[in-house]
């Protein structure tokens, strides 16, 4: 292979990992943004039903939620589906809304488990029709693909930083004062409620 | 009952906060290529992104309607493009100017997008040592806004740069 191109090969594959670099970390800066708290608010009242004791649950619950938004992520970016990004910001504070009050009558039971599975996977195809309708409009790649995946691999790290974060404040203040799971799930159920309506109110 | 206060107040603040919220991604991505002797810079901006902010600038209103940039605008805009997208290539500035422009009005997805081309010729591109891009669009506006810029000149690795309001680092250097 003549030098010239080995070389051109090289710089090829160094621009496409620092491309990469690049948008996992914007995806990362934008979940964890906390100014934008709509989504993070999400995660945490997705979560907030369980304890640390059934990591397992919360495991399959955030699986479920990437694969949401990274199926609608990928179907958006290839132009299969295209929705209205006013009716998806208008969704997205009624999925936080509806998870809000869907924990207040949750109980543990098997039906109820799988209901809140089904729930963050839909919930999570709404939330990635948000990202991906402004990420592709702002791109000017021809291919976006790639640069549509590094940017979710960094709200996926972004999510589960969050997931882990939220357990480990239950558990410390849990050390520091016993906390009832269920004024936990209140709390951030209450919270969810009260933003999700104003944030609805103000994107209609 | 103090923790029912406390509880309350804390719920208050989080749904009253939330008003400021609109989670968008603040971005402009902007595309330097080089061919031959001609040096191409392509800049793509949200429409309400780069409205608010040239209105704050102009103090009236700057709005994108129709396919291209109106001319009044255009004014305002090359205006404030040159002095927030500034080239320097071996320590040299580079004067560009103005050739397109395009309102992109996706009507699917409700999102509208401005291009901005511009074009500047340079005689001896095999000569670049140096290239610094200094990129503070809408910086003076929008808190949160982050430039991805890409840099492809011929024959040369392409570079991504990224400029962060959030950082002070608004000039960055390329060294071949």
């Amino acid at each position: 292979m003549p030098l010239l191109e080995k070389t051109q090969q090289r710089y090829n594959h160094h621009h496409k990992m620092q491309e990469f670099w690049t948008y996992v970390t914007l995806g990362f800066t934008h979940i964890s943004d906390i100014k934008g708290y709509d989504h993070i608010l999400f995660i945490i009242t997705l979560c907030c039903i369980y304890s640390t004791r059934d990591w397992k649950k919360v495991l399959v619950l955030v699986t479920a939620f990437t694969i949401g938004h990274s199926l609608t992520l990928l179907l958006s970016a290839l132009k299969i589906i295209v929705f209205s990004s006013y009716i998806i910001e208008i969704l997205i504070p009624i999925t936080i809304l509806i998870t809000s009050l869907s924990n207040l009558i949750y109980t543990p039971t098997k039906e109820q488990q799988l209901f809140h599975y089904a729930l963050a996977l839909f919930f999570g195809c709404i939330h990635g029709m948000g990202f991906s309708n402004f990420f592709s409009a702002i791109s000017m790649s021809d291919n976006i693909l790639v640069e549509l995946a590094s940017f979710n691999i960094g709200l996926e790290i972004g999510q589960i930083l969050i997931v882990i974060l939220f357990f480990t404040s239950y558990t410390l203040l849990n050390i520091w004062k016993t906390i009832k799971q269920h004024d936990w799930k209140i709390f951030f159920s209450g919270a969810g409620a009260a933003s999700s309506i104003i944030l609805l109110i103000e994107r209609i | 009952m103090k923790t029912t206060i406390i509880v309350s107040c804390i719920t208050l603040w989080l749904a009253v906060s939330s008003f400021q919220i609109l989670h968008e991604i603040k971005i402009s991505t902007s595309e330097i290529t080089m061919n031959k002797n001609i040096m191409q810079i392509k800049i793509k901006f949200f429409a309400d992104d780069l409205s608010s902010t040239l209105s704050q600038i102009t103090k009236k209103a700057v709005l994108f309607n129709g396919t291209e940039v109106d001319a009044a605008t255009l004014a305002h805009l090359n205006t404030y493009v040159k002095s927030n997208f500034a080239i320097s290539i071996n320590n040299t500035p580079v004067t560009y100017t103005f050739k397109s422009s395009l309102v992109d009005d996706n009507l699917s997805t409700q999102i509208k997008t401005v291009w901005v081309t511009y074009e500047c010729s340079y005689k001896n591109p095999e000569a670049i040592k140096t290239f610094e891009l200094k990129n503070t669009l809408l910086f003076d506006g929008i808190p949160e806004q982050k430039n991805i810029s890409k840099i492809m000149l011929e024959n040369r690795e392409a570079k991504t740069l990224t400029f962060d309001n959030q950082n002070e680092d608004v000039k960055k250097l390329i060294q071949y």
